[in-house]
């Protein structure tokens, strides 16, 4: 298909990166989940110190991880994160039934829907570091038994905001602190080497 | 094309068994073809069922039989034809057999068979695919609509549809949307717009004929956004008198699209927008100060954002027009100062100064101040005199416009002026703007030959300049009320005026030289930007009244504000009946004799007045034209009476000096009864004598002239009645014979004056009378034919003469005269005043008959009646009261 092949110059933002697309992606991740922890918060008459406690399983960061590692982490809180944000949207509704589309339910179906394109992105980031999509989200230690107990459920719902508020907000961080031209070269040097192999 | 090939040899042979089952003879593949119009087309007919023909029976028809030059033989019973599709319409093709047999020709139903061929276009690829996501509430639509160009044809037959995929980079999810041609735009629903991430987009276009996939456009989500303009707003500074500050919000928050903007402005009024620099406002920014800008000036300002992607992205609309005014400042340049001149008095002028506001006056201008000197004396007339300006705020665009009266005074035309004038704004005041004027002799010279002429709509003003050095022009206009001028450069020779001129409103263009700052001797022009048709004819008056044959006629001018032009001329028109007659005057008249009318006619007047560009009727006006000229009748009434006295004094003239002839005529010569052989009577004979009274009593003139007499007295003056009594009495005694003489001539009397003086001696006291009585009516005149009783008797009665008998001398010739005219007197019982004709007089029968009318009466009645007395009825009686002393006269 000759079609499939024309790829449009136009197209590349020449001015801005991809680690800092995707650090502004998670940036308006971080703002839309904030604003949904706000609503959601006023909705509920939580407290922001309601609940506090991790619940993505990840390596702790440190110094010593080097830019694919930390795009590694990222990309796997914020898979965690989406099995964990679809399975609150699912048991809210389907606890609390649909109901009436109000702005809550805008901004939760706005993040719901942002947080898978902030994955493509880290995702994108990291197969171009690494070179390989092989990346499997690890699920182990999830909790993903909801609770049946409505306030446990909205605790638990407000706790699974607060999980993707954080990690959107640490992979804006993370990704605004790649340094853009290595992952270029490295995206490079990973492609080279994919031609290298692929000849082979 | 082997397997091509096979496959349509299978489907010939699968639709073969399909016919076998109704027992066709024929059939063609493909069945339902779709072909591409330009393309060559191959059908198979082939022979199923029946041995009856072969290959070279069968025949093919479009809409006419192919020729067989398209034919292929494939075998004995398959026939191959090859068309080229030219047309877009869809086609029937056919096999046909040709009747070999009776058995063809019984079942030609069997030995036919036939495709549609459905003509379409193979798809080309779409071309100029763009894509745009606007700004719904607060967000970004995840509505992608996007557009792209078809190429190439499709027709109703086989259409073209068209796909729309799109694609975030990286992931395997589509989004789709379709749509049916010709229409060449769709959208897809995102669920949510994709900030920030990289999306692919095409469009395949697509039918029965084949696919084409347009190319694609990778460009980031942001780049087809197209935002709402941002909410501005401006602020003043007044420190800053040339710069506004503007501020706005971006209508979409950082975090989805961080824009750049651009900035337009211009002053109020103003089409001509001026851009900041992109370069300047290129970036994520949220205020800028625009600068160089005019004080006291009210600017608009737009502003309009884009994606921060210098390579893609589409700007919003503009922002609303935000207005603000730049700080005031001092004014930068003088106030323009002028005059308006005109005389006052013998020897004198007034002047009024008037001023427009500095062209740079960087705000509102609250007052002048003004200052005059008269260089006769060289001293400045005291302080800064200041005159306020009362202007609102909203003048302030049209200020330039207007001018301010500042102060007029009235100068000698000996005096020289000097004026200073300076303008001051709220921020301070502006540098001194001077205007000398010159005593009158003084004044340095005019422009020469200027004319003022109208062109593109435009009035155009030219000079000559003087032979002296000009620093600078002013050329002013006035009109409908409005004074305006503006400055030329000293060495302009022609100027175009500026000011907005209106239509149809007479100008007086003036320009004066200025020297230095010393006003020159104006020259002056009129002048319209445009001429129209006159708003107004003039009335027009009859002057006085009409004459005969002429009519003055007036009219006014029409008022300047009227004219909407200069007047060509007039024309007078004036009709009677259905003839119109026209008069062309000239503008400056005021005034016709209207000539060559008729008398008592009927005439309606009116005056078109005329402009270059068209005239106007002014109403009606009626006159009737005099039956009479004034004096007319008076000069005929003289004229006749003129010519009756010249008649008369002619007639008088002609009698006065044909009087022997005409005494002839009328007053024949009474022979003189004294010559007669009767006149030897003696006074002293009796009066009484027998046979007179007898004579008289016998005769019947005597009871006549009593009757006569009666009335006579009656109607006469009764004063003298005693007298006439006594006269009676003795008329009695004279039996009547006492007729005047004054109604004959004396000479015919027998007691005339020819008797001599010694008749009058011896009848001084008493008048002897003699009557003579005829003895009865109308005796003829000749003596023979009757016999003649008459008596002649003599009065002797003492009663004095009346004045006509005393008098008898002149009356001679009266008496004569007036002898008819005692008739009457005779005959007043006839009362025929018709009856005196002259016509009726006879003197030559009066001549023939020599008859002498005697009325014993006529003595008082001579003055009482002096009427004609000539009538018919008149004549026997006199013949009968006067005979001819035939019969010899005897004494009494």
């Amino acid at each position: 298909m000759a079609g499939r092949s024309t790829r449009s110059i136009n197209g590349s933002d020449g001015s801005r990166t991809a680690p800092a697309r995707a650090a502004a992606l998670a940036d308006l991740l971080h703002y839309e989940c904030s604003t949904l922890l706000e609503l959601f918060r006023k909705k509920e008459n939580f407290t922001e110190d309601v609940a506090d406690r991790r619940m993505v399983s990840v390596p702790p960061p440190s110094s010593q991880l080097d830019t694919r590692d930390k795009l590694w982490r990222i990309h796997s809180a914020l898979l965690q994160c989406q099995k964990l944000l679809e399975k609150a949207v699912a048991k809210e509704e389907e606890e609390l039934g649909g109901g009436k589309k109000g702005e809550y339910e805008n901004k939760r179906k706005l993040v719901k829907e942002r947080l898978p394109l902030l994955i493509l992105s880290t995702g994108e980031l990291l197969k171009a570091a690494e070179g390989t999509t092989s990346l499997t989200p690890s699920v182990e230690g999830l909790e993903l038994n909801v609770p049946t107990n409505l306030f446990d459920l909205k605790l638990w719902v407000y706790r699974v905001y607060k999980e993707v508020n954080y990690w959107s907000k640490t992979a804006t961080n993370t990704l605004k602190d790649l340094p853009s031209v290595i992952v270029k070269e490295r995206a490079r040097t990973t492609r080279a080497r994919n031609r290298r192999s692929t000849r082979r | 094309m082997v397997s091509a090939a096979v496959l349509h040899l299978c489907v010939l042979a699968w639709v073969a068994s399909v016919l076998a089952a109704d027992d066709y003879h024929l059939v063609i593949a493909p069945q339902s073809p779709v072909v591409q119009i330009g393309s060559n087309f191959t059908a198979t007919c082939m022979i199923i069922n029946t041995t009856e023909v072969t290959a070279d029976d069968l025949y093919w028809k479009f809409s006419e039989i192919i020729p067989k030059e398209h034919y292929i033989k494939i075998n004995t019973s398959a026939l191959n034809v090859t068309v080229t599709i030219r047309s877009e319409k869809s086609e029937w093709l056919l096999c046909k057999c040709k009747t070999v047999s009776q058995y063809v020709a019984l079942n030609e139903g069997k030995f036919i068979h036939g495709i549609l061929l459905r003509k379409g276009y193979r798809p080309e690829k779409p071309k100029n695919l763009s894509c745009i996501a606007v700004h719904e509430s607060e967000k970004i639509s995840s509505n992608i609509r996007c557009q792209w160009e078809a190429v190439g044809n499709q027709t109703e037959a086989v259409p073209t549809s068209y796909t729309l995929f799109v694609r975030q980079t990286g992931s395997d999810k589509v989004y789709t949307a379709s749509i049916l041609g010709p229409v060449n735009s769709t959208t897809v629903d995102m669920n949510v717009f994709p900030h920030h991430m990289e999306l692919e987009i095409w469009v395949v276009a697509q039918n029965e004929l084949g696919k084409e996939e347009s190319e694609h456009l990778i460009k980031l989500a942001n780049c087809f956004v197209k935002t709402k303009p941002p909410s501005v707003t401006v602020i003043s500074e007044a420190v800053f008198p040339t710069s506004l500050v503007m501020n706005w919000t971006s209508s979409i928050d950082k975090l989805y699209l961080e824009t750049i903007y651009e900035i337009r402005y211009c002053p109020l009024g103003s089409q001509m927008w001026i851009y900041v620099p992109l370069a300047d406002t290129s970036r994520y920014i949220q205020s800028f100060r625009l600068q160089n800008l005019t004080p006291d000036t009210v600017y608009v300002t737009q502003v309009r954002c884009k994606y921060n992607n210098k390579n893609c992205g589409y700007w919003s609309d503009w922002s609303r027009n935000v207005t603000e005014r730049t700080p005031e400042d001092l004014p930068t340049s003088k106030p323009d100062v002028w005059i308006i001149t005109s005389a006052e008095g013998i020897n004198k002028r007034q002047i009024e100064f008037i001023c427009k506001d500095p062209e740079v006056s960087n705000g509102r201008i609250r007052r002048f101040n003004i200052t005059i000197e008269k260089q006769k004396y060289r001293i400045r007339n005291g302080t800064w005199e200041i005159i306020p300006v009362n202007r609102s705020l909203t003048d302030g665009s049209s200020s330039k416009k207007q001018f301010t009266p500042l102060k007029t005074i009235r100068l000698d035309d000996e005096e020289s002026v000097t004026v200073y004038v300076t303008a001051i704004n709220s921020v301070g005041a502006s540098p001194q703007a001077k205007l000398i004027i010159y005593r009158k002799a003084r004044e340095p010279p005019a422009v020469e030959k200027m004319e003022v002429q109208f062109l593109d709509g435009q009035l155009l003003i030219s000079w000559k300049s003087p032979n002296r050095t000009v620093s600078e022009y002013v050329v002013e206009w006035f009109g409908d009320g409005e004074r305006n001028w503006q400055r030329e450069n000293g060495k302009a020779n022609c100027s175009t005026i500026k000011g907005d001129l209106k239509r149809f409103v007479h100008y007086r263009i003036s320009v004066y030289p200025i020297y230095g700052k010393v006003v020159g001797k104006p020259v002056h022009e009129q002048a319209y930007a445009e001429q129209g048709v006159p708003s107004q004819a003039p009335t027009v008056n009859l002057s006085g009244d009409p004459g005969c044959y002429t009519a003055k006629l007036e009219w006014d001018e029409i008022p300047l504000i009227k004219r909407r032009g200069f007047i060509t001329n007039y024309t007078i028109y004036y009709r009677s009946g259905t003839e119109t007659h026209g008069i062309i005057v000239p503008p400056n008249t005021t005034s016709y004799t209207l000539t060559s009318l008729s008398r008592n006619t009927k005439y309606d007047i009116w005056i078109k007045a005329s402009t270059i560009r068209g005239s106007v009727n002014g109403s009606n006006h009626s006159f009737t034209t005099l039956k009479y000229a004034p004096g007319e009748i008076e000069g005929i009434v003289v004229g006749v009476s003129l010519g009756f006295l010249f008649v008369v004094l002619m007639t008088m003239l002609l009698c006065f000096c044909k009087k022997d002839v005409i005494k002839d005529n009328f007053w024949p010569q009474i022979p003189n009864p004294g010559d007669s052989t009767i006149g030897n009577w003696s006074p002293d004979y009796p009066l009484k004598a027998e046979a007179p009274r007898e004579n008289c009593l016998s005769g019947i003139s005597v009871l006549n002239v009593d009757v006569c007499d009666a009335k006579c007295v009656f109607e006469e003056d009764k004063a003298s009645l005693p007298l006439k009594k006594d006269k009676y009495l003795s008329e009695e005694h004279s039996s009547g014979i006492g007729g005047s003489s004054c109604m004959s001539s004396p000479r015919q009397s027998v007691s005339d004056s020819d008797e001599g003086g010694d008749m009058a001696d011896t009848t001084a006291s008493t008048i002897q009378y003699s009557s003579v009585v005829a003895s009865s009516g109308y005796k003829g005149q000749n003596p023979s034919s009757l016999p003649q009783q008459s008596i002649f008797s003599r009065s002797e009665s003492t009663q004095p003469l009346l004045d006509c008998e005393e008098n008898h001398d002149t009356m001679v010739q009266e008496g004569s005269r007036q002898c008819f005219l005692r008739q009457p007197c005779f005959n007043h019982n006839a009362g025929n005043e018709n009856a005196t004709d002259s016509n009726d007089f006879n003197p030559l029968e009066m001549e023939q008959q020599e008859v002498l009318d005697f009325c014993p009466l006529e003595e008082d009645t001579e003055h009482t009646a002096p009427t004609d007395c000539q009538s018919d009825d008149w004549i026997p009686a006199t013949v009968s009261s006067y005979m001819p002393q035939l019969g010899g006269y005897r004494p009494q």
